[in-house]
């Protein structure tokens, strides 16, 4: 290893050192990522994980047995959560993932070409922008029918066009900078420098929304299963625990509790995660 | 003089001012007391899909059984009689069973104002069958006829039950000619919550989705009802209502979730009763697609299916399991149709002689509906344990059913349902629109065709108006033919769970008006 390369690597270890909130957050979602990943292993009784009900242990308490208690049909809550983790890493891997490329794409296109694309694009995305994205999510699944890839298909809908805004203003200012136009100049072709110029420019951005946004995700699929339009059952889905928990919930507190517990703590590693990763790659603030 | 004066002036100024205290302490107490017996607070689930009596076949029935009234009533189960007089007084039918003759009431009027007579009944009851949401209860009446003020006759094209069809909760309201006549200027007369109503309420207010406010008919021709107003706060969330009820928001909650009724057991301010109702949960396998074609397959999937659970999961232990799809307590039910029990080894057996392997079906269930969701995971595990895979699909009722209906040889394998008759007889409902073959698919989501079935059906329904124990013996055989074929699976008849508080005294349940309370029976304990 050479020393630069070697002195990058003690910088961002240091970085990460004097952050604790990071620790706190990379912990949480490593734990958040292995619980995805190896559900089938970590989880106490996989398949009632997995949604076989025990019916001769329904609504236990927390005990020695079920640490977290069992839910209506027998299940051993723990197991459950534990499977939950991958559903709703997809969901918000999915929701950001396809949002952000869609949304970075038109962003660009409007930001690098202007003009009349710009405003048709733009006044699309503020047309989308005008609704608050629960609501235009619970609009999109009324209207397409409750399940999880129909709240997949609204939830994508409504958070496009953060993307396209954020990058089609970034785009705007970096495009008027020497180094663009000396590019434009010398023929480079429109793509490469969308590409190579502009995106790897606003990469840092991009970033930033993209981390903040799965945590926001995973609170909106958990609403809208939560009320009935997202995953539905026997999905191991924590809003749908949430919700089922409901019904029991002045005798038999835990499933509630514990489900919205998960939902609460990865969000908040994610929204840490987020605004950490806002004050590494700002060049201002990095500085200080 | 003056001292006496004084004392004079000193005294009437007490006296005087004990009277106001007196009257301002009567002022305070006496309206709040009367108020407070007079206003009953309601929570209920009861949604208001239209306020036209003659359109209404959903759960505003809640609201019609108060505002409105049918020729007759009919008694909820084990009560003596029968039936009791509505807007008849008394009826006959002729010995065959064709003619039936109502004498009506005298001294009834509609809340406007207008006199009850045999010609408002007919025009009433013609519109019901040309146009109303459940106008085909009236199919067997050829011709309604009112010779004279206070007799309406019924001229039928076959002998049938009159008098339960006329104390249908759906189609039998006796609606004012002034309404009638605004009805069929403006279809939409009805909506902003007016009434034309003979019933010991009428609407008061009606705030859409929200609340409905019922006062009393000063001039209602029975009994005055002990509540002046009834309040009724819609709110479609069981919990909620629950905490209305315990915190003392309203004073009764229709809609309490089944998994609260153990808290509330213990609790000593209300009282836990729990009735017949005529909900009934069935599966309907597609018997238009291979494997499920085969009467073995459906048997060996009707033998893994876990009743006792269901019962104790989805109905939280308050139903017992189905014998076929007529619930326990509505005719023609009879406690000698044979069950299917859960015995997976069996199951298994029988699959294998049919020659499935690796089975794979699809399980479709109505999202909002509670039970539903509780119990099909038990059905989907069971059935994973003989080797059959079920994808399960929760979706809104209603698309549920388009699906059902739209393309039938790519619908689901096993619709699950929950079913109730328009009016009591499961005969001419349950067993008829459920399983008779059908041109089109409706209710008949099986898609079964059975020309016994469908003759013994048909036999049993002209019969059931003039030999009840006849068609009885034939509604039997039919649901013996229901039980050997498995066109469907019968899961359980839900009971019906009230809770009362204990400072009221409320008419027990209906079962021939399940969604229905009956405000002018309530009193304060």
């Amino acid at each position: 290893m050479d020393t630069k390369a070697m002195k990058i690597k003690v910088a961002k270890l240091s970085w990460l050192v004097a952050n604790p909130y990071a620790i706190v957050a990379s912990s949480i979602l490593t734990i958040f990522l292995a619980c995805a990943a190896f559900s089938s292993w970590l989880a106490p009784y996989p398949k009632e994980g997995a949604g076989a009900p025990n019916v001769a242990h329904t609504l236990i308490g927390p005990s020695r047995l079920h640490l977290l208690g069992t839910d209506e049909l027998g299940r051993d809550l723990l197991s459950r959560i534990i499977f939950g983790a991958r559903p709703a890493l997809l969901t918000s891997l999915t929701v950001v993932g396809t949002a952000a490329l869609v949304g970075t794409l038109l962003g660009l296109i409007a930001g690098f070409r202007g003009g009349l694309i710009d405003a048709a694009v733009m006044r699309l995305s503020e047309l989308f922008l005008s609704f608050p994205p629960l609501l235009l999510s619970l609009v999109a699944v009324s209207l397409l029918g409750p399940g999880l890839r129909n709240a997949l298909i609204a939830l994508i809908v409504s958070w496009w066009p953060w993307y396209a805004r954020l990058i089609r203003n970034e785009s705007r200012s970096i495009k008027s900078q020497p180094f663009v136009e000396i590019a434009q100049a010398m023929g480079v072709s429109s793509w490469k420098i969308m590409t190579r110029h502009l995106l790897r420019n606003i990469t840092s951005s991009l970033i930033v929304q993209i981390a903040a946004d799965l945590g926001t995700v995973i609170l909106a699929a958990g609403s809208l299963a939560f009320i009935g339009l997202g995953a539905q059952p026997p999905s191991s889905d924590w809003g749908l625990m949430v919700a089922q928990g409901r019904t029991v919930i002045f005798d038999q507190w835990w499933i509630s509790t514990f489900a919205g517990l998960a939902i609460f703590i990865v969000v908040l590693a994610f929204n840490l995660l987020g605004d950490e990763l806002r004050d590494y790659l700002d060049p201002r603030k990095r500085a200080k | 003089m003056r001292t006496i004066e004084n004392l004079k002036s000193s005294k009437s100024k007490l006296l005087a001012i004990i009277a106001s205290l007196a009257l301002g302490a009567t002022a305070l107490l006496v309206p709040q007391a009367a108020s407070a017996a007079t206003v009953l607070k309601v929570a209920t689930s009861a949604a208001v899909t239209t306020w036209d009596p003659f359109q209404s076949f959903s759960t505003e029935a809640f609201y019609m059984t108060n505002i409105y009234e049918p020729l007759l009533w009919k008694n909820a189960d084990g009560d003596t009689p029968e039936y009791s007089p509505g807007i008849a007084s008394s009826w006959s039918s002729s010995a065959d069973g064709k003619t039936w003759t109502f004498k009506i009431r005298s001294g009834a009027t509609f809340h406007d104002g207008t006199v009850v007579d045999a010609a408002a009944v007919k025009a009433s009851l013609e519109q019901s069958k040309a146009n109303g949401g459940a106008g085909f209860i009236w199919d067997p009446v050829k011709t309604f006829a009112a010779p004279s003020a206070d007799t309406l006759v019924m001229n039928l094209s076959y002998a049938a039950p009159m008098d339960l069809i006329a104390s249908s909760t759906y189609g039998a309201w006796i609606v004012s000619p002034k309404a009638l006549a605004a009805v069929l200027k403006d279809a939409k007369y009805f909506e902003s919550g007016v009434d034309g109503g003979t019933g010991p309420y009428a609407i008061q207010s009606y705030k859409a989705g929200s609340e409905v406010v019922l006062a009393t008919y000063a001039k209602y021709w029975g009994a005055k009802p002990a509540y002046g107003i009834v309040d009724t706060l819609i709110t479609s969330d069981g919990i909620t209502a629950q905490q209305m009820m315990t915190s003392g928001q309203v004073d009764w909650a229709t809609n309490i979730p089944l998994t609260s009724i153990p808290t509330l057991k213990k609790n000593s301010k209300y009282l836990v009763k729990v009735y017949k109702s005529p909900f009934n949960y069935v599966g309907y396998f597609n018997t238009l697609r291979a494997p499920l074609n085969n009467p073995a397959v459906r048997k060996a999937l009707s033998m893994a299916i876990p009743y006792a659970d269901i019962v104790s999961i989805g109905g939280q232990g308050f139903g017992t399991q189905a014998r076929g799809p007529v619930p326990a307590g509505i005719y023609p039910y009879s406690s000698t149709t044979p069950q299917y029990k859960k015995a997976l080894a069996t199951a298994k057996t029988l699959l294998a002689r049919a020659g499935v392997k690796d089975l794979h079906i699809k399980i479709t269930y109505a999202s909002e509906n509670s039970a539903e969701a509780r119990f099909v995971p038990l059905i989907q595990s069971s059935f994973a344990s003989i080797g059959v895979t079920a994808d399960v699909q929760a979706i809104l009722f209603n698309q549920q059913w388009s699906a059902a209906k739209k393309d039938p040889a790519n619908a689901q394998d096993l619709f699950i349902v929950k079913y109730w008759p328009t009016y009591s007889d499961a005969g001419v409902d349950n067993l008829y629109s459920l399983f008779h073959s059908s041109a089109k698919p409706f209710f008949n989501l099986s898609y079964w065709k059975n020309t016994q079935y469908d003759s013994l059906i048909d036999d049993a329904i002209v019969l059931s108006g003039s030999d009840k124990a006849g068609a009885q013996k034939l509604y039997s055989q039919a649901m013996q033919i229901l039980y050997d074929q498995a066109p469907g699976v019968y899961l359980y008849d839900e009971a019906q769970v009230s809770v009362v508080p204990k400072k009221l005294s409320i008419p027990k349940y209906n079962i021939n008006y399940p969604f229905s309370a009956f405000f002018a029976g309530i009193k304060a304990n």
